[in-house]
């Protein structure tokens, strides 16, 4: 695609299964919001339009929601093949989103408690990244405004986009909030991706990880100390609520692994039937 | 506390917001006092810090037009900081000589009167189980505030002044016994504290140790006793894009955190917990003692008490 100056980026927001409330928050930000808009050339938005037309290409997709249907999925490799660079949006684009649940649990009792007579496809959840490649992650459920307004600006800059790499616990801690997990409590702040200002643990409700890990996140000392305290469920159904369960896995299973290169072959069986149990 | 001091205070809340220690639910914490007689004066140790009032946790710095920064208007409100007690005050004294030359900090600072308390004069660091450096008799001249109240433990009071501000504060209070304390420097004459020096050679020659390899597989990097610290001042410099509010800010950052050490390019210094642990301990007991002749860990306790894994700093002193 060939650019010239003053051109107005193309943008197009798409929602997948979703509860459209990343959406709305974005709507919700108002005049900050419009502001935006008028600097780019918005092209689709899915939650206020009727009947969507294609373009031809756009320079940036925002996606919401999971690709759970058919039709969500086509749409999704499409808006991809159009787009110069996709940006996930919210936890069910990132993480999978809440009805991930199904994934651990048993999907066919989950189904069919749920829809007790229609019958409806009944595909395993999985992430927008599973279908397509992500450029940029919004994360959150649902996003933060005030991020949204400042990422959504930083884009328009190229090579500007940076969430700080803090946990949950920095913006928990300055600003004076009780800790949870030292009442005993599951509370995945200091693995989860701050920026949400810990909006959960000012209502006293643990951080349950729905904006996912951050890059530092220490994830294997504190799965061990987890277990210590509480059963391996409990931590398990605290991790599922979000979807976040098989991202925090893996990267266990990556950190472990990366330690296993520097031991014998021994040391590396025994530590990869540790992780066959975890699992 | 006596009539006097109430009624001083009193007086005192026309001109300043009043900050002091209170019970909070089953903690003590510091934080804006609407009722003078919720002060708490038992001398136990709050949970959060005064740092603050001088460093907010989140401070905009620059407002930036048209790509320029234009240091931004911001009017610093009148602060009382009422009952810091020693130890805290020692933290105060090492952040005003690590930011002697920083504007913000000073413009706060201006503004501030600090009023320190004991509850049990001069038995404080008994009480609260300084590890970290000696009691020395002639303390106070070393440690900066403006009004010092000190309770014996036998019921007598006893206030100093240890500034102008604060000699002319008492006087237009009312309060005319007082003695007059002249700040010293931070540093007793008789040289930089003995139990200091000897963590710091013990530390420096610590790296490698056990103990670090024990705590690489403990500590979950929650940064949460760095933030708790009153000495802890590292700070993250933060620009927003956002048009309404294109702006430079400063956060409170943490050793703990990749962002810390994050250079361009990607790499990072610090990419191990025992590295950072280390670091930490190594900025506290060696690199601040070296800058500053003072302990960078004034002994408070709150960072093993907020550690949700239980590390001890009196005890991983003990094995370094
Ligand atoms: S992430 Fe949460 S708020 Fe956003 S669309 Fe999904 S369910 Fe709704
Ligand atoms: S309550 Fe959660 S987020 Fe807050 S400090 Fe404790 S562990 Fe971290
Ligand atoms: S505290 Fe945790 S669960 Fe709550 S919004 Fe933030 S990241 Fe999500
Ligand atoms: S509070 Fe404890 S676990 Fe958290 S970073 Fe500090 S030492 Fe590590
Ligand atoms: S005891 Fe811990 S919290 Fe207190 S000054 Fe020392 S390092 Fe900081």
């Amino acid at each position: 695609m060939t650019k010239r100056k003053n051109i107005k980026p193309k943008i197009a927001i798409i929602g997948l299964t979703s509860c459209e409330g990343c959406q709305f928050v974005m709507l919700d930000q108002g005049r900050r919001f419009l502001d935006w808009l008028a600097k780019v050339q918005l092209e689709e938005f899915r939650l206020v339009e009727d009947e969507p037309i294609l373009a031809e290409h756009y320079d940036i997709c925002f996606v919401e929601g999971n690709p759970v249907t058919k039709a969500n999925i086509k749409l999704l490799k499409e808006m991809r093949c159009r787009s110069d660079k996709l940006v996930v949006v919210g936890n069910c684009a990132a993480l999978g989103g809440v009805w991930e649940l199904k994934n651990y649990a048993s999907k066919t009792r989950a189904i069919k408690a749920v829809y007790k007579k229609l019958k409806v496809a009944n595909p395993d959840i999985k992430e927008v990244d599973n279908f397509v490649k992500v450029d940029y992650v919004i994360p959150g459920c649902p996003i933060d405004g005030d991020e949204f307004i400042e990422l959504a600006n930083q884009l328009l800059k190229k090579g500007s986009f940076r969430i700080p790499q803090n946990p949950v616990c920095y913006e928990c801690q300055s600003r004076g909030y009780q800790c949870l997990l030292q009442q005993e409590e599951i509370c995945l702040g200091p693995i989860t991706l701050g920026g949400c200002k810990a909006v959960c643990l000012k209502s006293k409700q643990a951080c349950w990880g729905c904006r996912g890990l951050f890059d530092g996140a220490q994830v294997e000392n504190f799965m061990n100390y987890l277990l210590k305290h509480f059963s391996r469920e409990q931590v398990y159904r605290i991790m599922e609520v979000f979807g976040a369960r098989d991202t925090i896995l893996k990267r266990l299973e990556e950190m472990q692994g990366k330690k296993n290169r520097k031991f014998g072959k021994s040391k590396v069986n025994k530590i990869d039937n540790k992780i066959k149990k975890l699992k | 506390m006596n009539n006097e001091i109430q009624v001083f205070l009193n007086k005192l809340s026309e001109e300043f917001f009043l900050f002091a220690p209170q019970q909070d639910g089953a903690v003590i914490n510091i934080k804006e006092v609407r009722d003078i007689g919720d002060v708490d004066w038992s001398g136990r140790m709050p949970t959060n810090t005064w740092k603050a009032l001088f460093l907010p946790a989140r401070e905009k710095m620059f407002d930036i037009s048209d790509g320029r920064l234009v240091k931004s208007k911001t009017s610093q409100p009148k602060i009382a900081a009422i009952g810091v007690n020693v130890v805290d005050l020692k933290a105060l004294t090492l952040l005003e000589l690590v930011f002697s030359r920083d504007v913000y900090y000073q413009e706060r600072r201006c503004n501030t009167l600090i009023i320190g308390y004991s509850s049990s004069w001069p038995n404080d660091y008994k009480k609260y189980k300084i590890f970290s450096h000696n009691f020395e008799e002639d303390i106070l001249e070393h440690l900066i505030f403006d009004i010092f109240i000190a309770q014996f433990a036998v019921g007598r009071m006893k206030i100093y002044s240890g500034s102008e501000k604060g000699q002319h504060i008492l006087e237009e209070g009312g309060i005319k016994d007082y003695e007059h304390i002249e700040f010293a420097g931070p540093i007793s004459e008789k040289g930089p504290d003995k139990k200091m020096l000897l963590l710091k050679k013990k530390m420096e020659s610590s790296q490698g140790k056990r103990i670090w390899h024990e705590l690489n597989k403990i500590c979950i990097a929650c940064g949460k006793c760095s933030i708790n610290c009153p000495t802890c001042f590292c700070f993250d410099l933060e620009d927003s894009v956002d048009p309404d509010n294109p702006e430079r800010v400063r956060k409170w950052g943490s050793c703990f955190y990749n962002d810390f050490s994050l250079v361009a390019g990607g790499g990072k210094e610090l990419d191990t917990v025992s590295k950072k642990i280390f670091f930490w301990y190594y900025h506290k007991f060696v690199r601040i003692p070296f800058e500053y002749m003072m302990p960078g860990c004034v002994g408070c306790g709150r960072c093993s008490k907020v550690c949700p894994v239980g590390i001890k700093i009196e005890e991983v002193l003990k094995k370094v």
